[in-house]
C-alpha cells in the first residue's frame, strides 16, 4: 500500500492533494485502492495484485481502463473480475463506450478529484454521464440494467450488500455456526470497509 | 443430533463410589475400578470395540487393515463370548502381549505393542474394572475376523512378537519430571498415538525411526505429530495443543476428523486436564521428524474466489455442467458455510480454509477424506458437524471421484500446499478405506503367483511326459 495514501477525508482535502498531474497519474495507476479520502483501512492480497496489474499497462486499454474509470466513480475496493464481466456487457451495448471512459478519467483528472462528487457534474449530460451511471448502476447492483433478462454478473461482490455486511448475512451465507444465537448486534455507527 | 457426552465428572466418580461401597462383595476396591475405567478412556477401548449404537464393548466393529477387514472381539465379561473367564495373567498376556486365552495370537491391529507399555498396577485396574464394572454381553460379536490365507496362519504374529515386540512396561525416566514422564506414559502406553502417527516398515511394524512422523491409515492421513515447526506441531502452542485435545480443533489451524476425532471425542475429552497436558509437553519434547520441502502447514494459501468468473453465466440447470468447473464446485458445495473467499464463518465453528493444516498436510489425503465423510465430533465445546458430500444416504450430496479431485486440487491450490495434486483414483481409494498396500504384501501376491506357476508348469510338464510316453507307447504297439 501507498504510504502517501490520505488516512481520513479531512487530510485529504486540506493537505493530500499530490503536487503534480504526473505524480497524481503514478499515484493512481500504482494503486486503484488509494485514490479515495474516505477511510478505507485495510487491504485485500487479492487486490493489490490486481492493481498491479493496472500498473503494468502503460496505456490502459479494455477492462484495465474500465477499472481506472471505475475508481474515479467509486471509492471502494472493486473486483478486476467483476469488472472484465462488466466491461464486456458494457462494450457491447453501448457504442461510444470508449470515448465515454477516456472522457470519464480525463475530467476527473482536470479537477483532480479525490473523490466521486468533485468531478460529477462536470461531466457533460447525455452519453458521457449516462455512461458513468451504468457503471456505478452495475458495480452496485450486479447487473448493468433493471430488465428481466440482464445478466448477473456479481453477487457476493455486489456493493450494495457490503455496507451491511457486518450485520446482515448475505442469503445462502452463514455468519456463524449452527444455532448461534449469542452474537451481539453490530454497532450503527462505523460503516465495515469494502 | 448426538448428545454431548461430558467428560468423567466428578458427580459420576461419586456415583461409582456409592455404588460400589453399597454391593458387598468386590475384590477390589472402587478407588481401582475408578483408575482402570480411567484407563479404559485413556486407552480408548470403545473406539474400536463398540459398535455405533451396539451395546458397550461386545465387539463386531470392522477394522480396515492393508491384509483385509479385521473385527474387534467382546471384551464384556461374558463367560461365553467375552473375556469373563481371563484370569489376570490370561488378561495381561492379551492386552501386553497379544496372545489370547486359547494360546492364540491377536493381530497388531488390537494395539498390544502400545498396551505393552502399560503397567502392571495399571493392568490390574483395568482387570478389575472389566470384570466387575463392564456389563457382560452374552452374544458373540456381530462379525469374525478371517483374513486370507496365509495371514490367517496367526502363529505367524509370533514371530512378528519375536522381532518387533518390545515387552518391557514403562519405566519412569528419573531425569526428566513426573510430568513428562507421565505424558510419555499417556502417548507411548495407553493413548497408542504411534499406531497411527507413526509410519510401519517392511512387516508392518511401527518405525522406530520415525516415530510420530505421520502415517497414512485407512482413508486418512495421521500427520506428523513431532515438534518440528513446518511439518509437525511446533508451531502451536501448549495451550493450542491442550485445546485441540480437549475440543478437536484449533481455531482456524487444524480440527480432528475421521479416527481422531473419534479419539477426542470418547477419549482425550475425558481425560483429566493434567494428564492432557502431561501429553502435551511430552509430545513437544520428542525428536522433531523434518519433511525439508514442508513448508508452514500453518500457514498456506489466503481467501481466494474466483466467483466473477461465472455468476449468472450459464443459467440454472440440472445437468452437471459447470461453466465455472471446480471454482463453482466449491461454490456451490461449500461456500454456504466456509464463505465464498474460504474465510470460514465469523465464530470460526465452520474454519476458515487457507491457514488450515488439513489442506497443506497429507498430499490432500484428508480433504478428500473429510468431503466424503463429512466431521462429527462431540466434545463439551458441542458438536462438530460437516455433512458427507460422498453419496451416502444421509450424505448432503453425491459427488463423483471426479469431482471430488477436481474440487480437491482447486482447494489445495489455493488454499493449501500447491505442490499437492490429487487424482480420482485417490479418490477411489479413500472412499474405499485402503491403505496402499504394503511391500509384504505384493512380495506375498507375487510368491503366491510364483507356487501357481510352479503348480502349473509341473502339471503341464507331468501331463505331457505322460501324453507323450502314451503316444510312444502307442507308435510302439
Amino acid at each position: 500500500m501507498s504510504q502517501e495514501r490520505p488516512l481520513n477525508e479531512a487530510a485529504s482535502t486540506e493537505q493530500g492533494r499530490p503536487a503534480s498531474l504526473l505524480s497524481r497519474r503514478e499515484l493512481l495507476s500504482a494503486s486503484m485502492l488509494a485514490v479515495s479520502g474516505a477511510a478505507i483501512v485495510g487491504t485485500s492480497i487479492l487486490r493489490v495484485a490486481q492493481a498491479a496489474d493496472v500498473a503494468a499497462a502503460v496505456t490502459p486499454s479494455g477492462p484495465d481502463k474500465f477499472m481506472l474509470a471505475s475508481s474515479r466513480l467509486i471509492q471502494h475496493r472493486l473486483s478486476l473480475g467483476v469488472g472484465s464481466r462488466m466491461e464486456a456487457i458494457l462494450r457491447r451495448e453501448i457504442p461510444s463506450f470508449d470515448a465515454d471512459l477516456d472522457a470519464i478519467i480525463r475530467i476527473a483528472d482536470e479537477k483532480r478529484a479525490t473523490v466521486v462528487e468533485e468531478f460529477f457534474d462536470a461531466l457533460p449530460d447525455g452519453q458521457v454521464k449516462d455512461t458513468a451511471h451504468r457503471i456505478i448502476f452495475g458495480w452496485y447492483a450486479g447487473v448493468v440494467d433493471d430488465s428481466q433478462t440482464a445478466e448477473v454478473l456479481a453477487y457476493e461482490e455486489a456493493l450494495m450488500y457490503q455496507p451491511t455486511k457486518d450485520a446482515i448475512a448475505l442469503p445462502t451465507y452463514s455468519f456463524n455456526g449452527p444455532d448461534n444465537w449469542t452474537e451481539v448486534d453490530p454497532p450503527l455507527s462505523a460503516m465495515p470497509e469494502f | 443430533m448426538e448428545t454431548v457426552r461430558p467428560a468423567i465428572s466428578s458427580l459420576r466418580v461419586v456415583a461409582l463410589l456409592i455404588a460400589i461401597g453399597t454391593a458387598p462383595a468386590f475384590a477390589a476396591d472402587s478407588e481401582e475400578i475408578a483408575r482402570g475405567k480411567y484407563i479404559a478412556t485413556a486407552s480408548d477401548c470403545e473406539a474400536c470395540h463398540t459398535q455405533p449404537g451396539g451395546k458397550p464393548l461386545a465387539g463386531g466393529l470392522p477394522l480396515t487393515s492393508p491384509l483385509g477387514l479385521i473385527y474387534s472381539t467382546n471384551i464384556t465379561p461374558s463367560k461365553q463370548y467375552g473375556i469373563g473367564s481371563y484370569s489376570l495373567e490370561q488378561f495381561s498376556n492379551a492386552l501386553r502381549r497379544g496372545i489370547r486365552r486359547d494360546g492364540a495370537h491377536l493381530y497388531p491391529a488390537m494395539p498390544y505393542a502400545s498396551y505393552a507399555r502399560l503397567t502392571d498396577d495399571d493392568i490390574k485396574a483395568l482387570y478389575a474394572y472389566f470384570m466387575q464394572q463392564v456389563q457382560p454381553v452374552d452374544a458373540p460379536a456381530a462379525r469374525q475376523t478371517s483374513l486370507p490365507f496365509p495371514y490367517s496362519m496367526r502363529f505367524s504374529m509370533a514371530f512378528w512378537n519375536a522381532l518387533f515386540l518390545d515387552s518391557k512396561p514403562f519405566a519412569p525416566d528419573p531425569s526428566q519430571s513426573a510430568e513428562w514422564n507421565r505424558g510419555k506414559y499417556l502417548v507411548d502406553g495407553a493413548a497408542h498415538c504411534g499406531e497411527c502417527h507413526t509410519p510401519r516398515g517392511f512387516f508392518m511394524q511401527k518405525k522406530p525411526s520415525e516415530e510420530y512422523g505421520g502415517a497414512v491409515i485407512g482413508s486418512w492421513y495421521a500427520p506428523n505429530i513431532t515438534p518440528d515447526a513446518n511439518s509437525g506441531i511446533g508451531a502451536l502452542s501448549a495451550d493450542e495443543l491442550f485445546r485441540y485435545l480437549k475440543y478437536g480443533r484449533v481455531a482456524g489451524k487444524a480440527q480432528a476428523g475421521g479416527e481422531m476425532a473419534l479419539a477426542v471425542q470418547l477419549s482425550f475429552s475425558r481425560l483429566s486436564d493434567e494428564d492432557l497436558r502431561a501429553i502435551v509437553s511430552y509430545l513437544r519434547s520428542v525428536p522433531a521428524l523434518t519433511d525439508p520441502h514442508a513448508k508452514s502447514k500453518f500457514a498456506q494459501g489466503q481467501p481466494f474466489t474466483d466467483v466473477a468468473s461465472f455468476r449468472g453465466v450459464g443459467g440454472m440447470s440440472y445437468d452437471r455442467s459447470l461453466p465455472g468447473g471446480s471454482a463453482q464446485l466449491f461454490a456451490a458445495n461449500c461456500a454456504t458455510c466456509h464463505s465464498i473467499a474460504a474465510q470460514g464463518s465469523r465464530d470460526t465453528y465452520f474454519p476458515s480454509l487457507f491457514h488450515n493444516s488439513a489442506l497443506a498436510a497429507g498430499g490432500g489425503r484428508n480433504v478428500i477424506a473429510a468431503i466424503l465423510f463429512g466431521i462429527s465430533r462431540s466434545t463439551t465445546d458441542g458438536l462438530a458437524f460437516m455433512p458427507g458430500f460422498g453419496g451416502k444416504t444421509t450424505d448432503i450430496a453425491d459427488l463423483s471421484d471426479e469431482q471430488v479431485a477436481q474440487l480437491t486440487n482447486f482447494l489445495v491450490q489455493h488454499y493449501g500446499d500447491t505442490r499437492y495434486s490429487v487424482t480420482p483414483s485417490l479418490v477411489r481409494q479413500v472412499r474405499d478405506g485402503q491403505t496402499p498396500a504394503p511391500a509384504l504384501m505384493t512380495l506375498v501376491t507375487v510368491g503366491e503367483w510364483a507356487v501357481g506357476a510352479l503348480l502349473l508348469a509341473l502339471v503341464i510338464w507331468f501331463i505331457a511326459r505322460h501324453s507323450s510316453r502314451t503316444f510312444a507307447r502307442g507308435q510302439s504297439s
